[in-house]
């Protein structure tokens, strides 16, 4: 035997050394993404909403719907395969007896680690890390579907027709000439009214609501509203279990 | 042999068939017309300022318009300065864009003419904002 050579006891040690090595390094990796954090918002604003399902009781005519409708000219087509919902009014029955039933507003939740970003083919749906609320970039969006399927809250909808197709004003929904009409092929959904929310208002649901069952301000801001009600212990999310942190909390679920 | 050359002809015109058929249709000749940079559409650039220099504004300005939407859209910093829809106060598209746009085969899907959500009709094209 040389002097440079190995003996086939150090080869295999050095073999099975290596093989370890392979093995371990990828897991060790994905520890470390998981240690690292959620796609959620890391920066400064986190905007939240409280919608208390105690004075949402049914008292008016779903403005919160229509208002959204308007304000943000989604399509409905009289065809419910294809009427797109930014905010639906959900209707929950109470199995225990003397409960009241619920009417539930439900909208995109904003999460801080959204499947629907995850899933997300070309990055066009994003963590806004600004103000935490999820956006998709309709000029990215290729129209998969992947994110309507991934959302837990169904709060996506799809654009399947064009607008000339919409029968917003027959069906009584008046159309916001400022807010551009949405485009064909592309998932969309609520995204809190950022455009109002850019001028210092509420969304329109907020501003609409007779009853003022939604409040809507900055979660960040231990001095807001709404991360009063949130530090109150009383609020809950939907769908806890999924831990997908939602930003929509209800009071008197 | 005779019938390998008919052959051979017969596949020739195959081949040339697209530029036969848009030759007789008349669509040869249809090319658009070099843009004239003299008259401008109507803006004098010594006079008329924009929000940069010309020659970056006549070669560059779609990167600019793509970095301010991804600034707005994914970073929720607006600047005023640069919306597009400010554009229009002193460039009309049919005057200014449409011809070097056409001369370029440029066919940009923002707005609604040409297919896409916004529309270039908000702004009152008698009050220019300013600088």
């Amino acid at each position: 035997m040389g002097k440079n050579e190995m003996d086939r006891r150090t080869f295999l040690k050095m073999g099975g050394l290596l093989a370890t090595g392979a093995v371990v390094a990828p897991g060790s990796q994905l520890l470390i993404a998981r240690a690292a954090g959620s796609s959620g918002a890391e920066g400064d604003k986190q905007y939240a909403m409280v919608i208390d399902l105690d004075r949402c009781n049914g008292d008016c005519d779903n403005e919160c719907e229509a208002a959204c409708r308007e304000e943000n000219n989604v399509p409905i087509y009289g065809d419910e395969r294809y009427d797109a919902y930014w905010l639906r009014m959900a209707e929950a029955k109470q199995h225990l007896p003397g409960a009241p039933d619920r009417r539930i507003p439900l909208l995109c939740m904003h999460c801080e680690d959204p499947p629907c970003v995850h899933v997300c083919v070309t990055k066009a749906s994003f963590v806004r890390k600004e103000d935490g609320i999820v956006l998709i970039d309709e000029h990215l969006c290729i129209g998969c579907r992947y994110c309507v399927i991934a959302c837990p809250y169904r709060a996506r909808s799809m654009i399947f027709r064009k607008w000339e197709d919409a029968k917003n004003e027959q069906m009584g929904f008046s159309v916001n000439p400022d807010q551009p009409e949405l485009m064909i092929g592309v998932a969309s959904k609520c995204h809190f009214c950022t455009h109002l929310i850019e001028k210092g208002e509420d969304p329109a649901c907020v501003q609409k609501c007779p009853n003022d069952a939604f409040v809507f301000g900055l979660a960040s801001d231990p001095d807001s509203e709404v991360a009063q009600m949130i530090a109150t212990g009383r609020t809950e999310v939907l769908r806890p279990v999924l831990e997908v942190e939602p930003n929509v909390h209800y009071m008197g679920l | 042999m005779t019938r390998a050359y008919v052959a051979l002809i017969i596949f020739a015109l195959v081949l040339a068939s697209p530029f036969i058929v848009s030759a007789a249709s008349g669509d040869i000749g249809d090319t658009p017309l070099k843009p004239d940079f003299e008259t401008n559409g109507g803006i004098d650039p010594d006079v008329d300022e924009c929000v940069r220099d010309v020659d970056f504004m006549r070669s560059d300005h779609m990167v600019l318009l793509k970095e301010e939407r991804v600034k707005v859209v994914r970073h929720a910093d607006r600047n005023e300065k640069y919306e597009i829809e400010r554009c229009f106060s002193c460039h009309e598209y049919e005057k200014f864009c449409k011809e070097c746009h056409d001369y370029n085969g440029v066919k940009p899907t923002c707005f609604n003419e040409t297919g896409g959500c916004h529309t270039n009709e908000k702004l009152d094209k008698s009050e220019r904002p300013e600088l």
